[in-house]
């Protein structure tokens, strides 16, 4: 029974520094001697005595690793807890000549030794003293290793507790960053989309805004000469037609009753009249075919925005682009056309109308900055490349040219050098990505103070995925 | 012989614009010979060349535009009235034309409208000339027609600003001012920016023409802001006006009365040349200010009864009017046709 209580492996007690054990009893000679070459042994004759060691011990910094207790000497239950419990560590032997019931050895030792203890029979028999003690000692230090793993796994726990505590307000903190930044991404995406929208919008609104009051002018002015005109005619009636009721009525005579001067009077003034007449309804008819036109090119502007790819004359885009923005080059450039025979090319026609419109606009910007201000011109040439399957439209003006630095930023967005509410730096990025979309290809070359000509290369056949 | 008809000069880059116009008007008007330009250049030979009542231009134009055209006119031949006919769509362009073109009339016009303006342009012209003291060296009288703006005290001009944002009941506060009232009236008769509405009230106006368009009208140039001293006589000048404003309102004066009371020495802000301010001006006729600016006919004609009035009693101009006050006709020459 007792053997089940000893438990670990017996440590050599020589590997470790020598340990020192309390022996009450009377014959402490009979322990020292067998012993002395492995332990430093102290003596006691009655507990009060083995406390005073102990606690010298203690005192002095050292421990009593194991004590030897003559259950005779003890003195009343209580005595062998009360000695152990100051130092909880002791390994403890008891010393007896009877082979006392296990459960009156436990009722004198307090609960958490209660199962770790040796008992030493007397009379010893060989070797008995040494084995107990190491026993003893052993199971000090597997209480102090115990202790100290626990204190030291208490330690690294409360360690790894606090890394984890600290580690989970780190991932804590780094989840919220992630997630904020996670947000601050979307909030951004979401931001970044509805600039791009915005811009994209803003820029469609700004060129409809622009052409729409360039377009107002350019019906406006014809407008205004049919309205003058009509008014002058209506004017004309109003004083002719009772002349001619009088005439029709008389059969072909001017009663001079019947205000026969003014008829007179009017057939005087008839050659004028005749010459004012006729110059009014040229000029009605001049003014209606005006409007009709930039009306057409209008409808053409509104038809081609369809969503898919056509075929579409280029020629003609060149022609309805020239009579929607001609309000915006009219003032400072006079236009060139020279258009070769063109095959139909397969393209959103409406998005290189605006390419185009893009192209004249900017033209006419660059022309009305040079000093001193003289009409410019803009020459436009449309080409068919058949060899590469290509047509080619360029647009070339005298303007101020683009200066060396910033042709690497011509195609950039909101890159502009025209003065704020004149642009948004964005036509040039966009008709870039629209002749891109085509698979085409957007280039120009410029001198400074001479003019700039942007060539728009487009495949006759489409953007390269379409055909695929 | 007769003597020779005031002259309309119709200026405009488009050839089939000038001809419309001047075939409809010769028929309309024997008051007016019509004369026709091409381009600014073309009509500033012509004005050289022969004296002219009203010039009518087109705005955009090769070269020299219509705002800069009517420019060089306010400042060679300010006797000369200003019209702007223009197919702009751009607010922009009609609060720019606000200090030079007297005038602004959108295309398509009819040609009652033109007609009319320019009979109107020509009867304040003559107005003036009577109205206006003779110049210091003896020659032509100080034309109100070369008033392309009017001087206020920045503060005032702060304050507007400050007003607008805050919305249109801030603005009513702010702009009980002769210059501010002045430049809104003038605003109602443009034809983009008012309408040619007639109005009898600033509230009126202001509802008329919008706060955004009086912003864009504080910084076109027609309004001179003045800092410090030169900014006294013309915080002096607002107080008078406002204080009789007061008393005809307090005496029972309908509301365009009441106008008329506060405008009575607009004409005296005026100056032609917006580099330089030389104080007031002498007393030269507000009625006629406001009418070649197309301020509403019933308010122009309170304006000159009560100025007629004022300068009867001695309490305009310090004894400095030469001439007799003039007094409108009510019946002023209507074209032929009409």
């Amino acid at each position: 029974m007792t053997s089940s209580f000893v438990r670990a492996a017996t440590p050599d007690l020589q590997a470790h520094p020598a340990p020192t054990i309390l022996v009450l009893d009377h014959d402490v000679e009979t322990y020292r001697g067998q012993l002395a070459p492995v332990a430093r042994v102290l003596g006691a004759s009655s507990r009060d005595r083995a406390i005073d060691v102990v606690r010298a011990e203690l005192a002095s910094g050292a421990r009593v690793q194991a004590v030897f207790v003559d259950l005779a000497l003890l003195g009343g239950p209580g005595a062998l807890r009360e000695l152990l419990a100051l130092d909880p560590d002791m390994g403890c032997v008891v010393v007896t000549a009877d082979d006392p019931p296990f459960d009156e050895i436990c009722g004198l030792l307090a609960r958490e030794r209660c199962d770790d203890w040796e008992v030493l029979h007397r009379p010893f028999a060989a070797g008995a003293v040494l084995h107990r003690a190491r026993q003893a000692v052993a199971s000090w230090w597997r209480r102090c290793r115990h202790a100290d793993r626990a204190a030291d796994l208490e330690l690294r726990i409360g360690e790894a507790n606090a890394e984890l505590t600290r580690s989970h307000a780190a991932t804590a903190g780094v989840l919220a960053e992630l997630r904020g930044a996670n947000d601050r991404l979307r909030v951004e995406m979401v931001e970044r989309t509805r600039l791009e929208d915005e811009r994209r919008l803003a820029n469609k609104l700004e060129g409809i805004g622009q052409l729409a009051a360039g377009i107002a002018h350019e019906i406006n002015t014809p407008t205004q000469y049919i309205l003058s005109n009509a008014e002058m005619l209506e004017s004309v009636l109003t004083e002719w037609l009772p002349a001619i009721e009088t005439l029709a009525t008389t059969g072909g005579s001017w009663p001079e009753e019947a205000g026969g001067a003014s008829a007179r009077q009017l057939l005087a003034e008839l050659p004028e009249l005749d010459t004012d007449i006729n110059a009014a309804v040229t000029s009605i008819l001049s003014g209606a075919k005006s409007i009709a036109r930039i009306v057409g090119a209008m409808r053409e502007f509104s038809r081609s925005d369809a969503p898919e790819m056509r075929l579409a004359d280029l020629n003609r885009a060149i022609h309805a682009t020239l009579e929607v923005v001609r309000h915006e080059y009219r003032q400072v450039a006079d236009v060139e056309l020279t258009l070769g025979e063109l095959p139909q090319v397969h393209c959103h026609v409406g998005e290189i109308q605006q390419v185009l419109a893009n192209l004249i606009v900017n033209a006419a910007h660059a022309i009305d900055r040079r000093e001193p201000k003289t009409q410019g011109i803009i020459q436009i040439e449309s080409l068919h490349d058949k060899a590469r399957g290509r047509v080619e439209i360029s647009i070339a003006d005298n303007g101020i040219g683009i200066p060396p630095e910033n042709r690497d930023r011509v195609f950039d967005p909101f890159f502009t050098t025209k003065p704020v509410g004149r642009g948004t730096g964005q036509g040039l990025a966009i008709a870039h990505n629209v002749v891109a979309r085509h698979s085409g290809l957007l280039t120009f070359d410029s001198t400074p103070g001479a003019g700039t000509r942007f060539l728009v290369s487009l495949p006759v056949r489409g953007p390269v995925r379409d055909r695929s | 012989m007769t003597p020779p008809r005031p002259r309309i000069l119709l200026v405009d880059d488009e050839q089939q614009v000038v001809s419309g116009l001047r075939r409809a008007l010769s028929r309309r008007t024997n008051t007016f010979e019509i004369a026709t330009a091409c381009s600014a250049a073309e009509a500033l030979v012509a004005l050289a060349m022969e004296p002219c009542a009203v010039v009518v231009s087109d705005m955009q134009m090769p070269g020299i535009n219509g705002i800069e055209l009517l420019d060089e006119i306010a400042r060679v031949t300010p006797h000369v009235g200003r019209v702007l006919l223009t197919g702009t769509a751009e607010a922009d362009a009609a609060t720019r034309a606000l200090p030079t073109a007297q005038r602004f009339l959108c295309k398509p016009a009819n040609i009652k409208t033109i007609a009319d303006t320019c009979q109107d342009l020509y009867h304040y012209a003559k107005l003036a000339q009577l109205a206006g003291p003779p110049a210091e060296d003896g020659g032509e009288p100080l034309a109100v027609g070369s008033i392309t703006a009017l001087g206020i005290d920045a503060a005032t001009i702060e304050r507007a600003r400050t007003a607008v944002s805050a919305g249109r009941d801030a603005l009513l506060q702010v702009i009980c001012h002769p210059a501010l009232a002045a430049a809104l009236l003038h605003m109602t008769g443009s034809e983009f920016l008012g309408a040619r509405t007639e109005v009898s009230t600033l509230t009126e106006a202001i509802d008329l023409v919008g706060t955004m368009y009086f912003e864009q009208m504080i910084d076109s140039g027609l309004l001179l802001a003045l800092d410090g001293a030169a900014a006294d006589p013309i915080i002096a000048l607002a107080e008078r006006g406002r204080a009789r404003m007061q008393s005809a309102v307090d005496s029972g004066a309908s509301p365009t009365d009441a106008l008329a009371a506060l405008l009575l020495e607009v004409d005296r802000l005026g100056t032609s040349d917006i580099t330089e301010w030389s104080g007031l001006r002498d007393p030269c006729g507000p009625a006629a200010l406001l009418g070649l600016w197309g301020a509403p006919a019933l308010l122009v004609e309170r304006i000159a009864e009560r100025w007629a009035a004022e300068v009867a009693a001695g309490r305009i101009g310090d004894g400095c009017i030469a001439s007799a006050p003039p007094v409108v006709s009510s019946d002023h020459t209507h074209m032929a046709g009409e």
